[in-house]
């Protein structure tokens, strides 16, 4: 690592939560903000307990859309995005976004070369920063599959309001397992929740209870420090 | 929840309104239609719509949810014996559950039905274990079905003209609203444990194969059973005088409707029980909302089903008769060619393809684009069966090109269009097909000794061109990943970003 240098966090990961029917919707909006490497995630809203989604007249389909910005035009990208999906309204999706620490010169240069005019003209008569008050935390538990309902009921009964469900597997040290020519992993579900930084260690203790490392689910539960964040009201 | 009953409502609307459409323009300008059978098709046309919206309602709740999760299971089993066991048994129960069989099972004079139930059956059966091996041994998909076709080619030297027509059908109408959801949730759920870059292709195909076991089966029960009577009936058109007769004659159709398809569907429920006895894999939440899922899908598939036999039998084989004995004989293609467009959206199964595709995909394979390349092939294959209505064309004709064409393609076309292509083959020719374009070609054979041979070739021939068409697509989107890929990169470095402090204060940021 001779030739890397160290300079200060200059990109943010930005991540939106958005209806899956919105997809399109956000591939224009990143197209006319000229923005690249953004990435697609499926992903589920989690369902509330209650008679409608027994029902199935719930929608819980969800894109996860992220892509890295430069800091500087976070929060104005936020904002703009705020608009578009009217995610002032409850309900309609989230933004938040996660410090970068590392990356391919190449990548980073392709994310800041060519935009330098773009990013002028995001940052024109529309710099007033955003004050945050409160500090947000995103709370990652990595389940067993067909947990997911049970970790939202018990951060729901700690304060939490909502999470994105994402489908994913196992991969460990230890040998694979085959079956035949294929390998075989345990599926999973990662939970992201997003929530205040003074409820985080509350949160966290009543998803370890229902499902943490000793319970079915072998849940591994961690927070990470988010910022800019939009779309949904924190139980203060 | 608004949103949810708008977006299945739309969903509903925009698959069946079409052919609804055209079938009304064509009563009021070019074939007069006794108004009784034309108000049976409107009657017919709103249950469809029913029926259709609540079946897209509970196919994810239910039979999605059960496909992908036996699929999963059986395979983290690890126990060879019971993907075995699970792939025979519920590739047999899901076909004998199949209400596109049991229509299409009605349709073919001269065997029993309960006969060709059971062969065909038989064969998914069978075929879905192959499918299920083929990706636990990796085996390509295209050298399997190249493999296969050229035995159906062979196989159909020997068997009688008119029972190779009805095996073609089989392969196609097999694979309806029940077993597609089915088999190919499955097909995912064996992807899902999977950690090989092949997971994601072999999401599909399954559906390929178990639509190649019934033409394969029921050929073998064509060199041993000899039908004694080979002429069709016609359907009988209902007589209907007064408005009420038609409510009367739906209020008689429906619960015979509904009592089929609860027979249909009663041993997914026991296998769920079975299953669930086993595994545990449910929450007591999450059989709730499966027997929800369950109940929609039941009702939705009966009002459908009683739909199309009351509404949409009589008119189609009113108007392809009609036709025929006119002196516009040739308006028979360029007509077939636009019901043929537009049917294809209406077909329920049709909805659960598009879904998986774009979930498989990530949205990278868009399901309209999808939708339009079938519904173009099956343009196609209807003018050629209008075509080939007329000229007394062998059916070999163009089922042997075409499947040649179609299995070189799979060697040219990325691995995912062509599991994705021979599945919608499948796919595409379920209810819709069998109970509107079946009578429809029905009538157009005015020689009823030919109707086994010319009309029930119909099916074959919308099995084939998606095959065409969407492995076109396929290499079309090859093309265009391969220009996006023509870029050279630099040699890669790494910057690093100051080492994030875990105490870092955001409000003690200098940016702000």
């Amino acid at each position: 690592m001779s030739d890397s240098q160290v300079r200060p966090p200059e990109l943010k990961l930005l991540m939106v939560v958005i209806e899956q029917s919105d997809t399109s919707k956000m591939e224009d909006f990143l197209k006319e903000k000229q923005i690249r490497f953004h990435y697609m995630i499926s992903a589920k809203g989690t369902a509330r307990g209650d008679i409608l989604s027994s029902l199935g007249l719930n929608k819980s389909e969800k894109t996860i859309c992220a892509f890295m910005t430069r800091a500087e035009t976070t929060s104005t990208l936020v904002s703009s995005l705020t608009d578009r999906f009217s995610l002032y309204k409850p309900g309609n999706g989230i933004i938040y976004s996660l410090p970068v620490s590392g990356i391919s010169a190449v990548v980073l240069e392709l994310i800041k070369g060519g935009n330098n005019e773009r990013m002028e003209s995001l940052m024109e008569g529309n710099v007033k920063e955003k004050k945050e008050e409160t500090t947000y935390s995103l709370i990652i538990s990595v389940i067993n599959q067909g947990y997911s309902e049970i970790l939202m009921d018990a951060a729901r009964f700690a304060g939490a309001r909502g999470g994105t469900v994402i489908n994913a597997r196992h991969v460990g040290i230890e040998d694979s397992v085959k079956f035949f020519g294929v390998t075989l992993q345990a599926e999973k579900e990662i939970v992201a929740i997003v929530t205040s930084t003074e409820h985080k260690t509350e949160l966290m203790k009543a998803i370890s209870q229902e499902c943490g490392l000793n319970t079915d689910a072998h849940g591994i539960i961690i927070s990470v420090p988010v910022e800019n964040c939009a779309g949904f009201e924190i139980p203060k | 929840m608004r949103e949810k009953l708008i977006e299945t409502t739309k969903g509903a609307l925009v698959s069946v309104l079409p052919i609804s459409a055209v079938v009304y323009i064509l009563s009021v300008t070019i074939v007069p239609i006794p108004i009784g059978t034309l108000a049976l098709f409107i009657f017919g046309a709103i249950l469809l719509i029913v029926g259709m919206g609540l079946f897209i309602l509970g196919v994810d709740m239910f039979l999605v949810t059960l496909g992908e999760d036996f699929g999963a299971t059986m395979t983290k089993s690890k126990k060879a014996i019971l993907v075995v066991i699970v792939s025979l048994i519920m590739g047999f129960i899901i076909t004998v559950a199949e209400p596109a069989l049991q229509v299409q099972a009605k349709l073919v004079p001269g065997i029993p039905d309960m006969t060709l139930i059971f062969t065909v059956s038989a064969g998914v059966g069978i075929f879905l274990l192959i499918g299920v091996f083929r990706i636990l041994l990796r085996i390509p998909l295209s050298i399997l079905l190249a493999v296969m076709y050229i035995g159906v080619m062979i196989l159909s030297i020997f068997v009688p003209d008119n029972f190779a027509a009805v095996a073609f059908d089989s392969g196609g109408v097999t694979t309806g609203p029940v077993t597609v959801p089915f088999i190919m949730a499955m097909g995912l759920g064996l992807a899902s444990v999977r950690g090989d870059k092949e997971a994601r292709e072999d999401s599909f195909g399954l559906v390929a194969l178990g639509s190649i076991g019934p033409i394969i089966s029921v050929m073998i029960l064509g060199l041993f059973y000899k039908p004694d009577s080979v002429n069709p009936e016609l359907a009988v058109i209902p007589e209907v005088q007064m408005s009420q007769d038609v409510l009367i004659k739906f209020a008689a159709e429906i619960p015979s409707s509904f009592y089929n398809v609860a027979m249909a569907m009663w041993p997914i429920l026991a296998a769920l029980i079975v299953f669930q006895g086993f595994t545990k894999r449910y929450h007591k939440r999450d059989l709730v909302r499966i027997f929800i899922g369950f109940i929609y899908t039941f009702v939705g598939l009966a009002l459908f089903f009683a739909g199309v036999d009351v509404g949409f039998i009589p008119i189609g084989q009113f108007v392809g008769k009609y036709l025929a004995e006119s002196s516009m004989k040739w308006l028979l293609i360029p007509l077939g060619a636009v019901i043929g467009y537009f049917i294809v959206a209406a077909e329920p199964a049709v909805h659960v393809l598009k879904k998986q595709i774009e979930e498989v995909s990530g949205g990278g394979i868009p399901g309209k684009a999808v939708l339009r390349y079938l519904s173009i092939g099956t343009a196609g294959a209807l003018a050629i069966s209008m075509l080939r209505a007329l000229t007394g064309i062998s059916l070999y004709w163009f089922l042997i090109p075409g499947y040649a064409a179609a299995i070189i393609m799979t060697f040219h076309t990325p691995k995912i269009f062509t599991g994705i292509a021979f599945d919608s083959g499948g796919v595409i020719t379920g209810p819709m097909i069998s109970t509107f374009l079946l009578p429809f070609s029905m009538g157009v054979c005015l020689d009823p000794s030919k109707i086994m041979t010319d009309a029930f070739g119909l099916v074959a021939m919308i099995a084939l061109t998606p095959l065409i068409t969407l492995q076109l697509m396929g290499m079309v989107y090859k093309k265009r990943i391969q220009e996006a890929k023509n870029i050279d990169l630099p040699q890669e470095e790494f910057v690093e970003f100051e080492e994030f402090d875990f105490d870092y204060d955001i409000k003690d940021d200098p940016r702000r």
